[in-house]
């Protein structure tokens, strides 16, 4: 299978001389093309680090990240912002949807600022629009709409530039049981439909009994994996079990 | 005191955030004290015919400055308390209770006031001489300055703006007590909702303004005090509307454009717009009739300036001039003017008849025609085919020194007969030495009139070298008699033009606080709302944004809220100043384009200004 992203011995250090603590400690990890892959841990074990790091919002302190082969930390800013409007795609826990566009404006802004044909861009929309059950509310703003509904905008949004890869950060962390599901079968549409990989960080065994593949984390280090051969229900059901024997309690980590 | 420490700490870490403020405050304390220290100016009080002038623009000005102010320290405190809200709450979260936040912050803008003061006085001081210099000098008053401190004009300023400091130390305390800690903390973060737009006010808008414009142009059936009331009052209001419901339309309009919409950062800077104009069309309304009073003034006087010099050419067409139809008298005069090293390049006589009773001289068309083909006076074609060719009628030219002429003239009296007008014309003829309105009639006429009213000769004479005539005006004087009317190019220098070199001098000192004010307010005003983009640009930067496409949609966003007040006010000053030109008789294009690039220069700086600090804002560097 073909790898999207690649990464060796990857290292993220934080405080400054004498103090320093790594809260990525070489991780390495390949991402394979039409994965689902789900990031879990306790807190400050490092998940948010590495997702920003993947996604090229952060700089690692050392070690390599291949995206498709290219080594994206060669990269200069303002070619990383293109890079990363065109080939990784956003899912926030808290929506950042911009207020005072329309949900069309929302969902077409990445391919309006690439100065994408204003035909294609309105053809995406309609499409994605109707993908994601938002069609009735493209004229709407953000303000009108519930949170489940924002954050399918925010996925929208995040695959219209058909990217490499997704990145969800807690994406049903500010959603209620109702429209978690529903988001999380719509990521999984995505990723079984239009063959997206997703990478998606997540406390919830639930959100992370739809991935096909589960890393663990801890201190920064990858701690085990977990991948799913049977259905929903009985990956959930060791998903919990892991958690409980990895320490730190179920307690903690639901 | 701890407290006290705290606003002094605060204070020394805020300095550079106050820049523009300071500087804002100190410029207008200097400008209020010179304004007022010139009405206490022993020097210029004593020059009699202009210490009124002086009086009557000081106050002016220092009610605009207090004005000002009142405006500028209304939206700085409001930017103020939005630029520093977290920190107010985190006060609020230590149990530091509301009271003692508010007197902290409302000390701190009190200290930066009265430093302000302290600083504008100081300065104010220091160029009081080089201001009094310039004036002098735009007055053309030939005297020394001297250094003078005015002790009322001190303690004008000084009262004055400790009470506005006051009031507003009590307002921004007022305003912080007032506060939640949940609304401190969670500041900037409401929703906002797309504003509605009025259709209906939005179309009235266009009407209105457009009524307005009709009755400025048609100042002439309405009466001019009238038309200039109310298409003043209509000018505001339209602009108010347009701003309100005009400008959000055509905007939504563009939103819903999806070609221009999802062009590169077209997409942000409109969208923002879209919400934002509605919220903020107060101060683009009154930035544009700022604009507008600002452009017109400037145009006003700098129209006058240009006015005089047209006029100049028609006050002192010639370089001598005087009455007389003794030959001896006037080969007397040669013969001072060839003592003189001077040749004379025009020798123009007339005859002209005058009548005491109606103020006016009378010429036949034939001198007429000789002396605006002597002068050289541009289109007299058109007006000379008309003198040609009058019956009954006859042609009115106005006294020189007139600037200009409200009403339009049907007829006119000379002794006990009354003429028709056929033209009404603006030309040089006898200039100043002859100030009369002159009434040209055919010459089968002229010869009737002759027998009823004493004919006399008008010379003029124009030399090669009108500058330093000094001397001769004198020894001139000295051999023609007190009816001979004698006037030299030299006399015209001393009259009139001083003053409108005053004149001059003040408006354009006024515009150029004005464009401060201007500049300021909108500067305070959109800095403000930076704060409520901070979230935005910070989502825009995640989902891949560059740094270049931020630069270019702050700079359309900005420009946009700065170019749409200047595009109004800039039209309205076109329709007010073609009526100031319609008034004086004269095309005011040039001086109008100059006032208009000058303020557009001005204007831009702050414009560069805010962009900047926007993109500092946003992007988390300020």
């Amino acid at each position: 299978m073909e790898i999207v992203l690649e990464t060796e011995n990857l290292r993220k250090e934080y405080g400054s001389r004498g103090m320093v603590f790594p809260a990525i400690d070489g991780i390495d990890l390949q991402v394979y093309k039409g994965e689902f892959l789900g990031i879990m841990g306790p807190s400050g074990a490092g998940k948010t680090t590495l997702l920003n790091i993947l996604s090229t919002i952060d700089r690692p302190t050392s070690g390599k990240i291949y995206f498709e082969g290219r080594d994206i930390l060669n990269m200069k800013n303002r070619e990383l912002s293109i890079f990363r409007r065109e080939n990784i795609g956003f899912i926030f826990q808290d929506f950042n949807l911009l207020d005072n566009m329309s949900v069309e404006d929302n969902i077409a802004l990445p391919l309006a600022l690439s100065n994408v044909n204003v035909k294609e861009i309105r053809e995406k929309v309609e499409v994605l629009g109707n993908f994601f059950g938002l069609k009735e509310h493209l004229k709407k703003y953000p303000y009108q709409l519930s949170g489940g509904q924002k954050q399918r905008v925010a996925a929208a949004r995040a695959i219209i530039t058909s990217p490499s890869i997704v990145f969800a950060d807690e994406p049903t962390g500010a959603l209620d049981s109702k429209s978690s599901q529903e988001l999380l079968q719509c990521l999984l549409k995505m990723n079984e439909e239009l063959n997206t990989t997703i990478i998606m960080v997540t406390h919830d065994a639930f959100a992370a009994s739809y991935c096909k593949r589960i890393l663990f984390l801890k201190d920064g280090k990858i701690h085990a994996r977990l991948d799913r051969d049977s259905d929903r229900k009985e990956f959930f059901r060791r998903i919990i079990d892991f958690v409980g024997t990895m320490g730190g309690g179920v307690g903690v980590l639901l | 005191m701890y407290s006290f420490k705290l606003t002094i700490m605060n204070f020394r870490r805020n300095l550079k955030a106050y820049g523009l403020y300071l500087m804002a405050m100190v410029f207008s304390v200097a400008t209020y004290y010179n304004f007022t220290s010139m009405r206490y100016n022993p020097q210029f009080l004593e020059v009699k015919n202009i210490s009124m002038y002086i009086e009557s623009t000081s106050m002016t000005a220092s009610i605009l400055m207090i004005l000002f102010l009142v405006f500028f320290i209304m939206y700085s405190s409001n930017f103020f308390l939005n630029y520093r809200k977290k920190e107010i709450g985190l006060y609020g979260l230590m149990g530091v209770d509301n009271y003692k936040v508010a007197f902290i912050f409302a000390l701190e803008g009190l200290l930066l006031g009265i430093m302000s003061l302290l600083i504008g006085l100081f300065l104010g001081l220091l160029f009081s001489k080089l201001f009094l210099m310039l004036l002098a000098r735009a007055a053309l008053l030939n005297m020394r300055i001297d250094f003078f401190i005015s002790k009322k004009a001190i303690l004008e300023t000084i009262i004055a703006y400790s009470i506005i400091l006051f009031i507003s130390f009590l307002k921004g305390y007022l305003e912080i007590i007032r506060t939640n800690l949940i609304d401190l903390m969670n500041t900037l973060r409401k929703a906002e909702e797309l504003p509605k737009v009025n259709y209906l006010k939005g179309f009235a808008s266009l009407v209105t303004i457009g009524i307005a414009y009709y009755i400025a142009v048609n100042y002439g059936s309405y009466g001019f005090a009238v038309a200039l009331f109310w298409s003043v009052i209509l000018v505001i209001l339209g602009t108010y509307w347009l701003f309100g419901s005009f400008m959000p339309m055509l905007v939504r309009l563009l939103v819903n454009r999806k070609k221009i919409q999802y062009r590169g950062t077209n997409i942000i800077s409109i969208s923002n717009i879209a919400f934002r104009i509605k919220d903020n069309y107060r101060t683009f309304a009154a930035v544009a009739v700022l604009i507008t009073v600002c452009i017109t003034s400037f145009g006003t006087v700098s129209s006058l300036k240009y006015f005089l010099a047209e006029n100049h050419r028609i006050e002192v067409p010639y370089t001598i001039s005087f009455i007389s139809s003794e030959q001896e008298e006037i080969e007397r005069v040669e013969e001072i003017i060839a003592d003189s090293n001077r040749s004379i390049e025009l020798r123009q006589q007339a005859d002209f008849l005058i009548v005491p009773q109606s103020g006016v001289v009378v010429v036949n068309s034939s001198t007429f025609e000789s002396l605006l083909t002597a002068l050289n006076v541009r289109d007299r074609g058109k007006i000379l085919a008309r003198a040609g060719q009058l019956e009954d009628g006859v042609i009115y030219v106005e006294r020189p020194g007139v600037l200009m002429d409200l009403v339009e003239r049907k007829e006119v009296e000379v002794g006990d007969k009354v003429y028709e007008i056929k033209l009404q014309a603006k030309v040089p003829l006898f200039g100043n030495g002859l100030p009369y309105t002159a009434i040209v009639v055919n010459d089968r006429e002229y010869e009737a009139l002759r027998l009823k009213y004493e004919e006399k000769q008008f010379n003029g004479i124009i030399l090669d070298n009108p500058e330093g005539i000094r001397d001769l005006t004198f020894r001139l004087a000295e051999v023609l008699t007190e009816e001979s009317g004698l006037y030299t190019y030299f006399m015209a220098g001393a009259m009139m033009y001083d003053l409108v070199g005053i004149v001059y001098f003040l408006g354009a000192f006024l515009f150029l606080v004005f464009v401060f004010a201007t500049g300021s307010i909108i500067y305070f005003k959109i800095l403000t709302e930076s704060f409520r983009d901070r979230a935005k640009f910070e989502i825009l930067k995640k989902i891949g944004t560059t740094e270049q496409e931020i630069h270019q949609s702050v700079s359309k966003q900005v420009g946009l809220f700065f170019a749409l007040p200047l595009v109004a006010g800039i039209i309205h000053s076109l329709v007010a100043i073609s009526v100031l030109s319609d008034l004086m008789n004269y095309s005011l294009i040039r001086p109008v384009i100059i006032s208009i690039v000058v303020f557009i220069i001005a204007y831009g700086l702050f414009y560069i200004f805010t962009r900047r600090k926007f993109v500092d804002v946003v992007v988390m560097k300020g």
